[in-house]
């Protein structure tokens, strides 16, 4: 009956699909293998997935000897009800890995004992690909994806050895990038893509004085290119609390005290130009939370992202919150209070968020030497 | 019923002809029909008295769905912007969503002939209703249910893709 279908046709069921079922159909026929197959399909499927958020949570252990228990939690931004589910690792690596980065529904899981151990793992077709050992430790992983050159890029930030190690997809060898800055930042924070720019916050020690200085800076690399770039941040920032996030197209630094927010917007990388977006203060916040007390604690999360192209710097703030053993999720403008899930008891929620995209089809990893 | 889409009702309104593939006439309202893009496409040019289109891929049965869909449409937005304009609520998108689901729960034969009516005719709303349906079928099921479904040839031998 269907077969007279055009194909464009075709693509367009097989776009609404989901990833899961198109992996399992795939065989129905040699079409749909070669639609489902090609990378302008898995780019526009991409496209129409639905964004979540990964939270880490952390429970600990009181018992001596036993390790933290770390938990991740995926949330659909884009349901109404903001579902939720605990991530799921490959059996073998179960309480194995942490979860680091992701990038277009790849994640990258890292070993939690055997140094420097890296994994792309794909949750919706279960690949799991272990990575080419590096040659140094790094503080900080992140995947990118290369659209001039359509591969993968894993990234490795070696703060010691001055370094960033660069895996392109389908190669065996790290190549190792080294940047014109001295001293090389310590890491900060987990690297935040933005316009094919990895980005992430850093602290310099100016140890030329006889006092030693810290100095603040963003730092990016080119997807592409593999150029290094120093942003500085805003004059006005001194010792708060800070994370970068990507707001439609936009590299944004939240900082934060324990009742100051403000969020800055870079507006020009060349000439380290920001704009203050957005700023808010703890006891202003409508229908505040009563426990609620501090943005800074291990019990609060903010997330300057909901990935809505229609959303503004300040519709797209939220703040998850772990109260008794229950996740909340907050929307600072609106000031409604949303029950997510219910977590273990003393569980914390780590600062960093990984933006994660559910529905992918990605299976090009499959057969790359290396990837 | 299928030439009795005549506008009787006051005031007269301008009116096109739609013939299905099958030879019926069906008389519509000139906004009804501008809901496709192919008609609208040009319609200005044609003269007023040659306003008759051979939908030469549709049949009436299709078509007369095809219609349906269409007033409602037309209605379905008049209503949703006076109720905005005197500011009163109105959950018109919400019905018109329930309706348009209820529409489009057909049996397979009707969902793909309206599919590719609405491909034809380039009605933007009812193909991605029609195509978000389809997909919506495919969720769950195997592939062999899906060539069952879809009437496809399995030209696909044992394991095909082993060598890939």
């Amino acid at each position: 009956m269907a077969t007279y279908f055009p194909e464009e046709v075709i693509s367009q069921i097989l776009l609404r699909v989901h990833a899961r079922d198109l992996i399992r159909i795939k065989t129905v026929c040699k079409l749909w293998h070669s639609l489902i197959s090609n990378l302008n399909f898995v780019n526009a499927h991409l496209a129409r997935s639905h964004p979540e958020i990964i939270l880490t949570t952390c429970r600990y252990h009181s018992s001596e000897g036993r390790e933290d228990i770390y938990d991740y939690i995926s949330i659909d931004m884009q349901e109404n009800d903001l579902p939720s589910k605990i991530f799921q690792f490959p059996a073998s690596l179960h309480n194995k890995v942490y979860l680091i980065h992701s990038c277009n529904g790849l994640t990258l899981l890292q070993d939690r004992d055997d140094f420097p151990r890296l994994y792309i793992y794909n949750p919706v077709t279960r690949e799991c690909n272990t990575l080419s050992p590096t040659q140094y430790k790094c503080h900080q992983w992140a995947l990118a994806y290369d659209d001039s050159i359509r591969k993968y890029k894993v990234f490795g930030i070696a703060s010691e050895k001055k370094v960033c190690l660069v895996l392109t997809q389908g190669e065996n060898l790290w190549k190792e990038v080294r940047t014109i800055e001295d001293p090389f930042p310590v890491l900060r924070s987990n690297p935040v893509l933005v316009e094919k720019e990895l980005c992430w916050f850093s602290r310099y020690m100016d140890s030329l004085n006889e006092n030693i200085q810290r100095l603040y800076y963003v730092n990016s690399i080119d997807v592409a290119t593999e150029e290094f770039r120093n942003i500085k941040i805003p004059p006005s920032i001194t010792k708060l609390c800070h994370q970068l996030s990507a707001v439609n197209g936009y590299l944004c630094l939240t900082s934060v005290s324990n009742d100051q927010l403000d969020i800055y917007v870079l507006l020009d990388k060349v000439n380290s130009q920001w704009a203050i977006c957005y700023s808010t203060n703890l006891q202003s916040l409508p229908n505040k939370p009563a426990f609620l007390e501090s943005f800074l604690n291990d019990y609060t999360c903010i997330v300057a992202k909901r990935y809505s192209c229609r959303s503004s710097y300040e519709d797209s703030l939220n703040l998850f919150i772990i109260n008794q053993n229950q996740l909340f999720l907050y929307e600072l403008k609106s000031g409604k209070l949303r029950h997510i899930a219910s977590v273990g008891w003393i569980t914390e929620l780590c600062i960093d968020y990984v933006p994660h995209f559910k529905k992918s089809c990605q299976m090009e990893m499959k057969g790359q030497k290396g990837m | 019923m299928k030439d009795s889409f005549n506008p009787s009702i006051e005031p007269p309104k301008k009116t096109v002809t739609l013939v299905s593939s099958d030879g019926y006439d069906f008389e519509v309202e000139e906004e009804v029909a501008l809901e496709s893009q192919v008609i609208k496409d040009g319609f200005e040019d044609k003269a007023v008295d040659d306003r008759e289109y051979l939908l030469f891929n549709v049949h009436s049965d299709t078509l007369e769905l095809i219609i349906k869909y269409c007033e409602k449409h037309v209605s379905s937005r008049k209503s949703i912007s006076a109720a905005a304009a005197s500011s009163s609520s109105s959950n018109g998108e919400e019905a018109l969503k329930e309706w348009d689901e209820h529409f489009i729960s057909v049996d397979t034969n009707t969902l793909y002939d309206i599919l590719m009516a609405a491909d034809y005719l380039n009605i933007k709303s009812l193909l991605d209703l029609a195509i978000q349906k389809v997909a919506d079928t495919i969720h769950g099921r195997s592939p062999e249910q899906i060539r069952k479904k879809f009437n496809i040839e399995n030209d696909s031998i044992i394991d095909p893709w082993a060598s890939e």
